[in-house]
């Protein structure tokens, strides 16, 4: 049985690229945040009595469960909005252009090098947000997480081939936007990294 | 196929290869800058996972000092039954009282019932008429016959 204090340090290790990752998926902080809450009670509750090396491997299924359970429930409140919505107008009678409420961000503070890689997360974000959402879940397993084969077979609930054919495809789809987006020279990336 | 063509075929898996090799170390090179660029979030998001971590961890504390309570109150069978009796007494010993009574109630009225039927059997089994019996002289006579 898991200790308070073991809990807690598995979380504190653990719930910063788990709220990205869930960042990533729902493409709302707010949300992301509140899944990520969700989730660390759900594994209090649920599953306290299970060992500290369990954790590890429960709480990424959870995130991933309840981050289904979040889209679920968006796709019920889209429906209702979409229906009420095209029953009303806005009270000019013209119709709003999306592209003029989306915000601009002014990064032209920034110094150069933090400037230039923002952008280059900004891009990577991007990229792996317009990933099929089993591809995403394979790679952040895979590649960010590094878990195995296996570990991560088990925690998507499919099978060692499902997991190779996903990060393959993964893997190809986000190297071919990356070199759309031009970063094959994210080998600078690595030396910022590394002098970050 | 020719050595040429099995050359070709070679260099094409090579170069197959490669690009999937490079396009495994463009991957890798981006989780790792997601990796660090997770350890920079703003305050207010440390706040709020900071906060829900220590939901988390009193919610498993609680549970597991509510289990142990439980525990310590139903833990040894003889106790949990020396407290039930503690408490209901008067009650167990009411019902212990009543079950006798209904006992001894049940044996006496089976044995009269026995007597009864032994005296009815007595009477017709017997030579005398039952009116001898009644008569009460019959009684003194028999009593004087036996001095």
């Amino acid at each position: 049985m898991a200790t308070p204090r073991e809990l807690s340090d598995f979380l504190t290790a653990v719930e910063r690229r788990a709220f990205m990752q869930t960042a990533y998926a729902v493409r709302d902080d707010h949300a992301a945040l509140d899944i990520v809450q969700d989730a660390m009670m759900k594994l209090a509750e649920k599953y306290g009595d299970k060992p500290a090396a369990e954790l590890p491997m429960l709480f990424p299924r959870i995130l991933q469960n309840t981050m289904r359970d979040f889209w679920r429930r968006q796709k019920v409140r889209n429906l209702w909005t979409t229906l009420l919505s095209s029953f009303g107008s806005n009270a000019d009678g013209e119709d709003r252009d999306p592209l003029e409420t989306i915000d601009v961000e002014d990064d032209s503070d920034e110094p150069s090098a933090q400037l230039e890689r923002s952008q280059t997360i900004k891009l990577i974000e991007n990229a792996l947000k317009k990933l099929p959402t089993r591809q995403r879940e394979a790679f952040v397993l895979r590649y960010w997480e590094d878990m195995d084969v296996a570990e991560t077979a088990e925690i998507m609930g499919c099978s060692d081939g499902s997991v190779k054919t996903h990060c393959s495809r993964a893997v190809h789809a986000l190297a071919t936007e990356l070199k759309k987006q031009g970063l094959e020279k994210l080998g600078l990336s690595r030396l910022m990294l590394s002098k970050h | 196929m020719n050595t040429q063509e099995v050359s070709i075929s070679k260099n094409i898996n090579n170069i197959s290869e490669g690009n999937l090799i490079a396009d495994e170390q463009i991957v890798q090179i981006a989780a790792d800058l997601l990796k660090d660029n997770a350890q920079h979030l703003n305050a207010v998001t440390l706040q709020r996972l900071s906060t829900a971590r220590n939901l988390a961890v009193n919610k498993l504390a609680a549970r597991q000092t509510q289990a142990a309570q439980s525990v310590n109150q139903n833990g040894n069978i003889l106790q949990w039954l020396g407290h039930g009796f503690e408490q209901h007494r008067m009650m167990s010993a009411a019902m212990i009282a009543g079950a006798m009574a209904l006992t001894f109630y049940a044996i006496q009225q089976f044995s009269l019932n026995n007597n009864l039927k032994s005296g009815d059997a007595f009477l017709l089994a017997s030579e005398l008429p039952p009116e001898a019996f009644a008569d009460k002289g019959f009684d003194t006579w028999l009593v004087s016959k036996q001095d």
